[in-house]
């Protein structure tokens, strides 16, 4: 056998070897828990009980007399607009309620235009449009979920009027 | 066409002449007796002093010596003179590996070994598929696949600077299997072109390229290859006393550095090697401007233990490998922001050999693996995206049968494994149990002097995922494969400077978990991954002919290979978007493949100090299903060096050659092609009990913007741009 009986050496080869596998082991750590993406397929925008603008599996939609752009007034706000997002089967279904899903965008030119929300919608799905000079941008309408998007929009045309 | 008629007829050629004198050629590699590593600019000579030459920087000589007994003498400077007696009969000779020892070693107890008496399948391996010794310090890069790059036939996947991967032949993923001493290294990298190799080379002794019937040794699937790290984590012999290195290591492209040291000491009659490495790199600049989010902190520790005795050993080891490095973002296929990502990679290894020398057994080995591997990936907030954790265990025992009558080698290896997969954050892949079995069998042998290798290997592999919310997950369907697999190379020797042969195989690679079940975004590579639970085992059929020309001076090999697949398996961009994510769809299926590639290696020693090389390897991957190009092919590449070796310095130089790749998939854009340089100046300095080695390279000499067609960045980065790096490694022993 490799090893004799009570030897120094083998003891010290034995712990050693011990030790390595236990320092090896790793734990079962606790993982982050597996969590789910909020998956919708498009949205439309509310105003005043008006579904006036239809965004739906990366296509605006604009059928039915609906805008197939958004217009913000000079130096005004638009009304108090909400989104109602849309699953797979084009049916309206309600935004997260969860804090960790939170409402964003991305502006194309800032200098043009403006997202205005009040003061109990911060991070909601309800927001105001602001023209800041005459021109025409692009926003894209985003659902920030952690620090990474789980729906965004393609950039949608938006028009500022004198 | 033209172009391989030409070369088959230089080789005819040339074997033509070497024909006609009447003598033979000895072929050897000399290795320092204590590291193991080859060495270069070794006199060897005839003690009449009529003939003699100098190893080449991989530690190779050549020499034509008349039929006889003879006797060769070695010696460099800081080592012993040692003499090896040589017997020249036949047409076939053996390879001959000879082991100096460190001048402070008394001359008188100097005992040559012969290593063993290798094949000329050897020297074909040596020849085409190793990196050791000085050449593997001079190519030495910040990854595995990077220090790799300009072997024949290998490219690099990668995504940025960190997750680099080797691709051989075309083939990626775990088509090419990463063993660290002849065992599989388990990580996540063959799974996402995000995900890094665990793995630092800085301190391997050896990397090689193992192809043909012996890859089924240690995989069903490696169709690619195997690419083996020696390392020799645990000690096979007792040291005679304390050894080993310090290094160092710096480029400016990155601003980072390497620092590492390895020792090997004698603990009474056990053996003990124990290595760290510490590696800090920042973000890499590129000719248009530095890519964000690339850094790199890698720390390794390993610590290796054996009872090595005249029979055998018994011995353990433990490595840790734990790094945190970036991926870029703010590209199209990219995460707007980057993602950084942090893996922690613990093994224990213990591994026991024994030599019987019986009638039947010859050998055996075991070796128990566990790893552990915990993986996670944050996003800009810090906030987890996603995070892999697993426990693997392995076990391996291979049957050393003993050589009798033609038979050189018998190899009978069992094999299990069990993988545990666990799954957290915003990941897709279910939680998933992977049980295998494998029983493989490689013979070589002699018939009517053609050297034959031949091998076969079953593999059972089930996969057993847990409920999980996602949708084809929930589904929770099992999966079980029955993989088979079998190769056989013939080596006919044409001359005595010509070998040639041919590869056959049929292989079965099982798929991966992440094939069969994945459903959902991936956010650090920026894609929808849609797998697919029907998915057969991927089947191919190989076939590749192959010459090698050896005389002195000169080294040639030309190969030509045919992979047909019957399916397949890659993701591929589906056109299709994720309306949720606006993520391009990728989605695994099986498709008809075909590979036809080239490959030609030339090695030419001018004199005894210059020497030429030049690799080239060509890869064209066809999806017959659609009559398309397959995507992420290499481009037509030839790379050439050459190397000045002075007694006091060594410089060189390289070019590399690559070919743009018109030839792509749908959605899939092409690269223009491109040439870089390179320079190097290497200087050895000796004394009795160090060597030190330092070798200063500049790398993309001109600056010039390129880009890899194999990386997922290449739409808005280029590859790296000039780059100064200094590499220093202290030998003491």
């Amino acid at each position: 056998m490799f090893f004799r009986r009570n030897s120094f050496q083998g003891i010290f080869a034995a712990v050693a070897v011990l030790a390595l596998f236990v320092i090896g082991c790793g734990s079962d750590d606790p993982m982050a828990h597996q969590e789910e993406h909020f998956e919708p397929e498009g949205l439309v925008i509310i105003d005043s009980g008006n579904r006036f603008f239809r965004y739906y599996r990366g296509q605006i939609d604009a059928s039915g007399g609906r805008a197939d752009h958004l217009d913000a007034p000079l130096n005004e706000e638009t009304p108090h607009w909400s989104i109602r997002f849309l699953d797979d089967h084009g049916d309206e279904i309600p935004p997260p309620d969860d804090p960790d899903f939170k409402f964003t965008w991305a502006i194309a030119d800032n200098t043009v235009l403006e997202v205005v929300q009040d003061a109990d919608d911060v991070g909601k799905f309800d927001f105001h449009l602001r023209g800041l000079k005459a021109g025409e941008t692009t926003i894209e309408l985003q659902v920030t979920h952690g620090d990474h998007v789980d729906f965004r929009t393609i950039p949608i045309p938006v028009h500022v009027g004198e | 066409m033209k172009f391989t008629t030409s070369i088959l007829i230089v080789v005819f050629c040339f074997s033509a002449i070497s024909a006609s004198d009447g003598t033979r050629l000895i072929e050897g590699y000399v290795f320092d007796h204590k590291t193991q590593r080859t060495i270069g600019n070794v006199d060897i000579k005839l003690d009449d002093g009529a003939v003699g030459t100098t190893t080449d920087e991989r530690g190779r000589f050549v020499l034509r010596l008349s039929e006889g007994v003879h006797r060769l003498s070695f010696f460099r400077v800081g080592y012993g003179l040692v003499s090896r007696e040589v017997r020249v009969s036949g047409a076939k000779l053996p390879i001959l590996y000879v082991e100096i020892i460190a001048r402070e070693i008394v001359m008188d107890t100097i005992d040559v070994v012969a290593k063993s008496v290798e094949t000329r399948f050897e020297a074909l391996h040596e020849a085409t598929g190793v990196l050791s010794g000085d050449e593997l310090q001079k190519k030495y890069s910040l990854t595995l696949a990077e220090t790799m790059k300009n072997e024949i036939g290998v490219a690099i996947r990668s995504m940025g600077p960190a997750p680099a991967r080797p691709v051989i032949r075309g083939l990626s993923g775990d088509r090419v299997q990463i063993n660290i001493d002849g065992i599989e290294s388990h990580d996540l990298s063959a799974t996402s072109a995000d995900h890094a190799v665990t793995l630092e080379p800085f301190n391997a002794e050896r990397l090689e390229i193992i192809r043909g019937p012996r890859t089924l040794l240690h995989t069903a699937s490696a169709i690619g290859g195997v690419i083996n790290v020696v390392k020799q984590k645990i000690p096979e012999d007792h040291p005679q006393r304390v050894f080993g290195s310090v290094g160092a290591y710096g480029e400016t492209a990155n601003r980072g550095y390497l620092s590492a040291a390895g020792i090997t000491v004698p603990v009474g009659p056990l053996a003990l090697y124990a290595e760290t490495t510490y590696r800090n790199t920042r973000d890499v600049q590129t000719p248009i401007g530095r890519l964000a989010n690339t850094p790199i902190d890698t720390r390794t520790h390993l610590l290796g233990l054996s009872y090595p005795t005249d029979r055998g050993y018994i011995g353990a080891s433990f490595d840790q490998f734990d790094t945190q490095y970036g991926i870029p973002g703010g590209f199209i296929g990219g995460h707007p922001n980057g993602v950084d990502l942090d893996i922690d990679r613990r093994v224990f290894d213990g591994k026991a050999a024994f030599h019987f020398d019986r009638e039947v057994l010859s050998s055996v080995e075991v070796d128990l693996t566990r790893t552990f591997y915990h993986h996670f990936e944050y996003e800009s907030s810090g906030s987890i995206g996603s995070e892999f954790l697993f426990h693997d265990y392995r076990g391996d025992l291979k049957l050393f049968m003993n050589t009798q009558g033609q038979t050189r080698n018998t190899v009978l290896a069992l094999g299990f494994g069990h993988h545990n997969l666990k799954l957290g954050g915003f990941v897709f892949t279910p939680p998933t149990r992977e049980q295998c079995a494998s029983l493989g069998l490689y013979h070589e042998f002699i018939y009517r002097d053609i050297e034959f290798q031949a091998s076969a290997r079953y593999t059972y592999t089930d996969f057993d995922p847990r409920p999980s919310t996602r949708s084809i997950a929930a589904l929770g369907v099992d999966r079980t494969f029955h993989a088979w697999s079998a190769a056989i190379s013939p080596l006919v020797t044409i001359t005595d400077r010509l070998t040639g042969g041919f590869n056959f195989s049929r292989s079965q690679r099982v798929p991966r978990i992440e094939e069969l079940y994945n459903h959902g975004p991936h956010l650090a590579a920026y894609t929808f991954e849609v797998g697919n639970i029907d998915l057969e085992a991927e089947t191919s059929l190989g076939f590749e002919v192959f010459f090698h020309y050896l005389q002195p001076g000169i080294d040639f090999v030309l190969s030509g290979y045919w992979n047909e697949f019957d399916t397949y398996i890659a993701p591929r961009n589906t056109g299709e978007i994720n309306f949720a994510q606006l993520l391009p769809i990728y989605a695994s299926d099986g498709v008809a493949a075909r590979f036809l590639g080239l490959e030609m290696h030339l090695g030419w020693r001018l004199n005894t100090r210059l020497n030429l090389e030049l690799n080239g390897s060509y890869v064209r991957g066809e999806n017959r299903d659609e009559d398309l190009p397959l995507p992420e092919m290499p481009p037509l590449k030839f790379v050439g060096s050459t190397t000045y070796q002075h007694p006091y310095l060594t410089v060189g130089g390289t070019a590399e050659f690559v070919a743009g790749q018109e030839r792509v998939d749908i959605f899939e854009e092409p690269t223009d092609g491109y040439a870089v340089f390179g320079i190097y100046a290497q200087r050895d300095i000796n004394t009795d009990h160090t060597r030190h080695s330092i070798i200063i390279s500049v790398d993309n000499l001109l600056d010039t913007e390129y880009r890899n067609h194999l990386s997922r960045i290449r739409s808005v980065m280029p590859e790296t741009g000039r780059s100064i790096k200094v590499h220093y490694k202290m030998f003491f022993f």
